[in-house]
């Protein structure tokens, strides 16, 4: 019996819970920094879906118990109105996307794909990251208890989850930058102890970068 | 005469009053659905009754365009349904809606016992350095990806994951839903209730249907709704038959009581009469109910056709008495009375002989009818004459009757040769006499329901076969699930063959007792110092923990059981494979495309496995249907004859007074060849019924009590004209079951009333 292919098949929840972490950075991305300076939360969620593709390099660590040393992961974060795709070069190529509704993963080297939709996971939790997607403040704090810190030049954002399915296995996420800046570090914290830290930077953005998305989605909606 | 009357009235109020408290009427088909003759078949049919396959819909959502069915609307369509009280579960098929936290809880712990039904060429293969490597690597592999959380948590107890080595099966039906037609999507849907609680089902049914309608409408959405499942089989079955028993009851009795103050002009007389019935249908519900403890609605349909046999000795009754004068009319009636005593035991004789056919409902309407018979003719005798008064002489005018019988009396010799032709030509034919060798041919109402069924299952694109499986039987789980996992053997075997494409047992569920300790056991006897170094040079190679994942401790636990997954959210996954009864336990294996006659064979040399088809059972239940009613007709026959034969000691009298029931019963089977229409059991059952009826007139017209023929025959086509309505009036009913009993029994009579004075002899005429 093949182990992986096994595994793929009960994994929905996990994906979710990676991809709401996921989901969170991507939408985080793009926020404009200066806006949290003088503006509420609620203006500045109000302004979060981008209009355009924006293309974002980004470095990952994940610090896991059962590795001796820390992971490294680098490739790059595509957003755009109605989605996001991370595209993960280093070590392995991986593709990810989350588009409306729907979830896509695809891993080229183990030949493993799967698309599903956000609810099949998660219920009501996939509802509080349409509501990050669409700026709806009402509901994301149902799911998530927000703390929004603003020093003199930095700012910093906590998500800490109420939901218990969620909460099982996310402790917080935590958006940082500086004033006048892009987000510029996530780092996300698991109950058991592990941890995923994201450096970003912004490379490209526009509708040249169209194309890039449309074939990065083919890929993931391929039959394989 | 007075003290009669006055003890009639009470006993019918008291009567009346006992119905109204404890009678129990139902509508279900339960009691008549398809039982087996095996435990195995009885314990499948009391599950496609009440079991969890009952209670399940599948429901499709179909987009009226060539768009795509939208996820959105979907899920909520899906998340709005488990809000309908009575509604436990909802889930798309295929989709892999495991509940991981409760998969990794139940299996993670039982790893050392589960992995494998093969454990020595399993461990073989992975307990090489090669193997341990590619292990390691996976388990890094797995922990980067989105899965990490669950893998970590697994991977603490069960380092080697032995655990998630069996889901191999479950995921091919995971991508056959991937590359279904985005234009209709399917949701499973599983009720609380059972699928025959028609009640409920109903109220489940209109609310899906009404929150979609709601919901396409807010949406937007051109989508439409079709439904299937037990649930909807049974409800419109139901509402098929309550349609059938009202229309029946309401035309067949207006029809009797019109046809009743035509012949007789009497509306005392229709009073009398109705009393009279009312108390013999009364006595049949109540005699039903101690019986059986309830009465069923198909008993009531087909017993409102009891009302046109069982007036028919009031009928005879009321014709005799009514020809003579006031003073010697309960004469009249006791003169007669043995020509009724008889008919009615015939008559009695076919309905007991339906009760074994074989047909499970058919021994209801057995008790229903025979108690309706007896009380009938008891009170014919005893009650009808205390309300017999003082009106006028008179006699029924049926012209047609006296007319025919006129007729038959000049050229009877002619007319019987032409019947002896007739016979001739009937013999010949009934060579080419077709019978039904399918089933579903019996229920062509329930046609469009079938092929709505299967559309919908079309569109699931599993690779399951319906109604096909290995079916295996055991006195316990244990004993059940050690067969399944040889019957599993086999099938690898098969699939080797290739004579099978694919089958699903239920490893990796669960496995037997037995298997678990193997399997543990061979894991222990396998785990020596040289594979735990090798692990952990694995795991060192490739960067992970050595301390965390180092050990391999697989300790000893609780064998995993039926119960503990049926506690769990796994239950799901199957619960429709198992059946637990007290003394048997049945498992389904549920196979894809496969030959069925290397599956029958397979399983010849192994006791408890089998091959199972539905239909094949459905159509060797209608084949040992047919075969029981073929030998309920000739028992049926024979104790007509008999009673014949004791009553006139003469085997030529005997064989006149049967004649015109034998020779019309004949015409119609022959009409059948000629016809080319297929028969089944229900028309031998028919067909016994108007030969029980048909004795009747041959008796009267043969022992012609009054002493007056043309008034005796006219007495006999009064009770032909109501018991020819009643059984006519099933022919509007939608259930083909009744239109066939409509079709025989009324055309029985008509022709075996036609034939006795051709056939009978009378000295008197």
């Amino acid at each position: 019996m093949d182990v992986k292919s096994g595994l793929m098949y009960k994994t929905t929840n996990q994906f979710f819970v990676w991809s709401c972490y996921f989901l969170v950075s991507g939408v985080l991305i793009v926020m404009d920094s200066a806006a949290y300076a003088q503006a509420t939360l609620e203006s500045v969620l109000a302004r979060m879906k981008p209009q355009t593709v924006i293309k974002i390099h980004y470095r990952e660590t994940r610090f896991l118990e059962l590795l001796d040393q820390p992971w490294k992961g680098s490739g790059y974060f595509y957003v755009f109105p109605d989605g996001m795709i991370k595209e993960q070069w280093y070590p392995q190529r991986q593709v990810m996307a989350v588009k409306a509704n729907k979830l896509y993963y695809f891993d080229p080297f183990a030949d493993v794909r799967y698309q599903g939709e956000m609810e099949d996971a998660s219920g009501g939790q996939a509802i509080a990251f349409k509501g990050l997607m669409a700026g709806d403040v009402k509901l994301l704090q149902k799911y998530f208890q927000i703390e929004f810190q603003n020093q003199k030049k930095t700012w910093i954002l906590t998500l800490i989850p109420k939901q218990s399915e969620l909460a099982e296995q996310l402790s917080r996420i935590i958006i940082s930058g500086t004033v006048n800046q892009p987000v510029n570090k996530i780092e996300v914290f698991l109950t058991d102890g592990d941890q995923h830290v994201m450096e970003l930077k912004t490379e490209d953005q526009g509708n040249q970068l169209n194309t890039k998305v449309e074939q990065l989605l083919a890929e993931l909606q391929s039959k394989g | 005469m007075e003290w009669r009357r006055r003890w009639f009235y009470i006993a019918l109020i008291s009567l009346i009053a006992s119905i109204i408290f404890t009678a129990n009427f139902k509508t279900d088909i339960s009691a008549f659905f398809i039982a087996g003759d095996s435990a195995e078949e009885i314990l499948l049919a009391n599950e496609m009754q009440s079991g969890a396959l009952s209670s399940r819909y599948i429901i499709s959502i179909s987009s009226e365009s060539e768009a795509a069915v939208s996820s959105a609307f979907t899920s909520l369509f899906k998340s709005e349904l488990a809000n309908i009280e009575g509604i436990i579960d909802v889930w798309i098929p295929g989709k892999n809606t495991v509940p991981v936290p409760a998969l990794q809880k139940l299996y993670a712990s039982h790893a050392s016992q589960i992995y494998s039904l093969e454990p020595e060429s399993y461990l073989n293969k992975l307990l090489t350095e090669k193997g341990l490597q590619s292990r390691a690597e996976m388990l890094k592999k797995l922990l980067l990806s989105p899965q990490a959380s669950m893998i970590k948590k697994i991977a603490l107890q069960d380092p080697l994951l032995l655990s998630l080595a069996g889901f191999e099966s479950v995921r091919s039906q995971f991508k056959d839903v991937i590359k279904k037609d985005q234009r209709f999507q399917n949701l499973i849907l599983q009720t609380e209730a059972a699928g025959l609680d028609i009640k409920r089902q109903k109220r489940i049914q209109k609310q899906i249907k009404e929150l979609f309608s709601d919901l396409a409408a807010k949406q937007g959405c051109k989508y439409s709704l079709a439904m299937t499942g037990v649930p909807v089989f049974a409800v419109h079955t139901q509402q098929l038959m309550q349609g059938d028993i009202t229309r029946v009851s309401i035309i067949s009795s207006i029809l009797i009581t019109l046809l009743f103050i035509w012949i007789f002009r009497s509306y005392k007389a229709l009073f009398w009469t109705a009393l009279l019935m009312v108390a013999v249908v009364c006595s049949a519900v109540l005699v039903t109910q101690l019986v059986f403890g309830y009465v069923h609605g198909i008993t009531l349909a087909v017993g409102s056709t009891l009302i046109g046999i069982c007036i028919d000795y009031p009928i005879h009754a009321l014709v005799h008495s009514q020809a003579v004068t006031a003073e010697r009319r309960i004469d009249a009636i006791s003169r007669i009375w043995p020509s009724m005593m008889l008919g009615g035991l015939t008559t009695l004789v076919g309905y007991v002989a339906l009760g074994f056919s074989g047909y499970p409902g058919f021994q209801q309407i057995a008790v229903y009818a025979g108690t309706g018979i007896l009380v009938s003719l008891l009170l014919t005798r005893y009650i009808l004459p205390a309300f017999l008064g003082n009106e006028k002489t008179s006699r029924p005018k049926l012209v047609f009757a006296e007319r025919w019988i006129g007729f038959c009396l000049r050229y009877r010799l002619l007319l019987a040769i032409f019947v002896v032709l007739l016979l001739g030509l009937a013999w010949s034919n009934i060579s080419k006499l077709r019978w039904i060798e399918d089933m579903q041919q019996l229920t062509p109402e329930l046609d469009q329901l079938k092929e709505n069924d299967r559309m919908i299952r079309s569109r699931m694109l599993s690779s399951i076969e319906p109604g096909r499986f290995v079916l295996v039987s055991g006195i316990d789980i244990e004993s059940a699930l050690q067969k399944a996992e040889r019957a599993y053997q086999k099938l690898d075997a098969l699939k080797v063959k290739g004579e099978l494409n694919e089958f699903y047992g239920l490893y990796p569920w669960l496995l037997s007792a037995k298997q678990q300790k193997i399997n543990f056991q061979t894991l222990q006897s396998r785990l020596d110092d040289k594979i735990r170094t090798n692990w952990k040079t694995a795991l060192a190679e490739y960067g992970l923990s050595v301390k965390k994942l180092g050990q391999l401790d697989y300790p000893e636990t609780d064998f995993i059981s039926l119960a503990e997954i049926f506690d769990s959210p796994v239950k799901r996954f199957i619960e429709n494979q198992v059946v637990v009864s007290e003394h048997r336990v049945l498992i389904m294996i549920w196979l894809a495309k496969h030959q069925p006659e290397a599956l029958q064979h397979a399983f010849l040399d192994m006791p408890g496995v089998q091959y199972f088809s539905q239909r094949d059972l459905l159509n060797r239940m209608a084949s040992e249907y047919q075969q029981r009613a073929q030998i309920s007709l000739l028992i049926g026959l024979t104790v007509i004859v008999l009673l014949l034969l004791l009553r006139y000691r003469n085997l030529w009298v005997t064989f006149q007074a049967l004649s015109p029931a034998i020779i019309a019963a004949f015409f119609i089977l022959a009409g059948w060849s000629l016809t080319g229409q297929a028969v089944s059991f229900l028309h031998l059952v028919g067909f016994l019924l108007a030969v029980a009826i048909c004795v009747d007139y041959g008796i009267f017209y043969r022992e012609n009590r009054s002493g007056n023929i043309v008034l005796t025959y006219q007495a006999m086509a009064a009770s032909m004209l109501t018991s020819s309505v009643a059984f006519g009036c099933l022919a509007i009913a939608n259930t083909s079951a009744l239109q066939t009993l409509a079709q025989v029994v009324a055309l029985g009579v008509i022709v075996g009333f036609l034939l006795c004075p051709v056939i009978i002899h009378h000295t008197n005429e």
